[in-house]
């Protein structure tokens, strides 16, 4: 079984040039220097599963990372696993050990990121100012 | 309701699609005049509304909720936008509009709608706005994905939804067994929505893990237990398992489409009952007032009205509806050939008419249609009927037989 992290960086044998394409239009991408894959955000995660499935002829399981810790969020062992299908649910999960945090640990988490896009918003808005863009 | 009363106030608060909700942040805090809508698009209950509603609270927008698919002809959207548009800056004021369900905005039926969509969005470069739609796939959103930033939704995890749960039950001060939960989680499909108000519904019934699931009740079994209530709280919980979750895919996924399924077994019931007329009228005029209610409270999105809608069907329809049972109508078949043939004259000539007219076929059923047999029948018998019918028919390129269809159909001819 070939396990696929969301996000994370995986190799493959090789496939081919038309899966190759198919991949790449489905949403993965390729980086020529480390020659390893990564499922772009927002891809079409059950056709490359289908495209994969069909070229490497072996059972493929997806592992959703963890939103906090950044690992593998455990979908193996997960109680959930024969009922959360990874290929139409959202990119990220929690892990066992993030999930004891709570609700109010997850949001702690997320505070800073959408704080960060924030002063960055902020400096891009100041950039366009200076470049003489139209501002409200 | 939970489902209202648990709305993340900010774009922090709620869970799952991280990036998604990063990447609409992210939209708001750099949009300048002349930048693209954002759409959002995923299924039911993963937070597109929300998403909306909590960018606008948190940047200090005032926000101008306008649900596409019931306002979609292009005067309506002409006539609700376009003084927003010009408005807006006189006033100062910030305003986003947001568009929901523009996926529900029919590219023909609603002719001209989808072009005044797209030029608004052009003249709405003076302030941000966020579109949301269920589905990816058709005509018109192929347009809106064209001039639009996409934001894609997926459903919520169900350890995320697990989290969400026990936090809402948490603040509630409810318990519920860890079978329940699991279930619940499972069984909402990654819609947060669907996940809050069946955890209402367990918590306020008081239905134990023990207890086999409540809501895999099928509908005419549901029916039958209403029917056969003693009281007026046995009806209402008996209608309240109708609105479950059903594996026959016949009763539809969503909680939407289940309630109107209610109502559906509930009609086809009542007018194949062995019944006086009186209490039929009485009967149905109760059910429609509901499904005006339910129509009403879907179109809004006044989900908080959610828990009267069963028993304000049962309490008008508790003392006519003992005695009855589940029926399924099926039309005659010597009624549905005839009314089959007349609906197909009429959408000939609604087809004809909105073509040489420039009209959709909706502004032609609703305005155009009740004038043409009233044309037709106000001079009838008369020599100058033929004639005049002859005129209309030449002035809308449709054939006399046509016309009589027509006539015949609305009982004027």
């Amino acid at each position: 079984m070939i396990r696929l992290s969301i996000n994370k960086d995986f190799t493959l044998p090789m496939l081919g040039k038309d899966v190759f394409v198919r991949l790449m239009r489905s949403g993965v991408e390729y980086d020529k220097v480390s020659r390893r894959f990564r499922i772009k955000e927002g891809a079409d995660v059950a056709s490359i599963l289908a495209i994969l499935k069909e070229a490497v002829r072996e059972e493929i399981s997806i592992e959703l990372p963890c939103m906090i810790c950044g690992n593998d969020a455990g979908c193996s062992e997960c109680e959930f696993s024969s009922n959360c299908d990874r290929t139409s649910v959202a990119s990220r999960c929690i892990c066992k050990q993030c999930i004891k945090g709570g609700y109010y640990g997850y949001i702690e988490h997320l505070i800073p990121l959408f704080n960060a896009v924030k002063s960055e918003g902020g400096e891009v808005k100041q950039e366009r100012r200076r470049k003489g863009g139209r501002e409200r | 309701m939970w489902v209202e009363r648990y709305r993340p106030k900010s774009i922090v608060e709620m869970v799952g699609n991280e990036d998604a909700r990063l990447e609409a942040y992210r939209w708001l805090v750099g949009w300048r005049q002349g930048d693209r809508p954002l759409l959002l698009i995923g299924p039911p209950g993963t937070g597109k509304t929300t998403i909306a509603k909590a960018l606008a609270d948190e940047f200090g927008y005032e926000l101008f909720e306008l649900n596409a698919s019931d306002e979609r002809t292009k005067e309506r959207l002409e006539h609700l936008i376009k003084p927003l548009l010009e408005n807006a800056n006189i006033y100062g004021r910030r305003i986003l509009l947001f568009l929901d369900e523009v996926d529900g905005l029919h590219g023909t039926y609603d002719r001209g709608g989808l072009s005044a969509l797209l030029s608004l969005l052009k003249d709405a470069s003076n302030i941000p706005v966020i579109m949301a739609a269920n589905s990816d796939s058709g005509e018109v959103m192929k347009e809106l994905r064209k001039v639009s930033k996409v934001v894609r939704m997926k459903g919520i995890p169900p350890r995320l939804l697990l989290l969400y749960l026990e936090h809402v039950l948490e603040s509630e001060g409810k318990s519920m067994s860890i079978g329940d939960r699991l279930r619940v989680v499972v069984e909402c499909n990654g819609d947060v929505r669907s996940m809050l108000n069946m955890a209402q519904s367990l918590v306020g019934m008081g239905v134990s893990g023990i207890e086999p699931i409540s809501y895999s009740t099928p509908i005419d079994a549901a029916i039958n237990s209403f029917f056969a209530a003693g009281n007026m709280e046995e009806a209402v919980y008996a209608l309240s398992r109708c609105e479950g979750f059903y594996t026959d895919p016949l009763f539809g996924y969503d909680s939407e489409k289940r309630r109107v399924d209610k109502l559906v077994a509930l009609y086809s019931s009542i007018i194949n009952a062995s019944i006086d007329n009186d209490r039929m009228v009485r009967l149905l005029e109760a059910l429609s007032y509901a499904d005006i209610l339910i129509a009403r409270m879907n179109r809004l999105r006044i989900w908080s009205m959610l828990k009267y809608i069963d028993r304000i069907i049962t309490y008008s329809i508790f003392n006519d509806s003992r005695g009855l049972s589940y029926s399924q109508y099926d039309m005659p078949y010597n009624l549905s050939s005839k009314a089959f043939n007349e609906g197909r004259v009429l959408r000939m000539i609604v087809d004809a008419i909105a073509s040489r007219l420039h009209e959709s076929r909706h502004n032609v059923v609703a305005y155009y249609m009740p004038y043409i047999p009233l044309i037709l029948g106000r001079k009838s018998n008369s020599s100058s009927s033929s004639s005049t019918a002859v005129r209309i028919g030449e002035g809308y390129s449709i054939t006399m037989d046509e016309l009589e269809g027509i006539a015949k159909s609305l009982a004027l001819g």
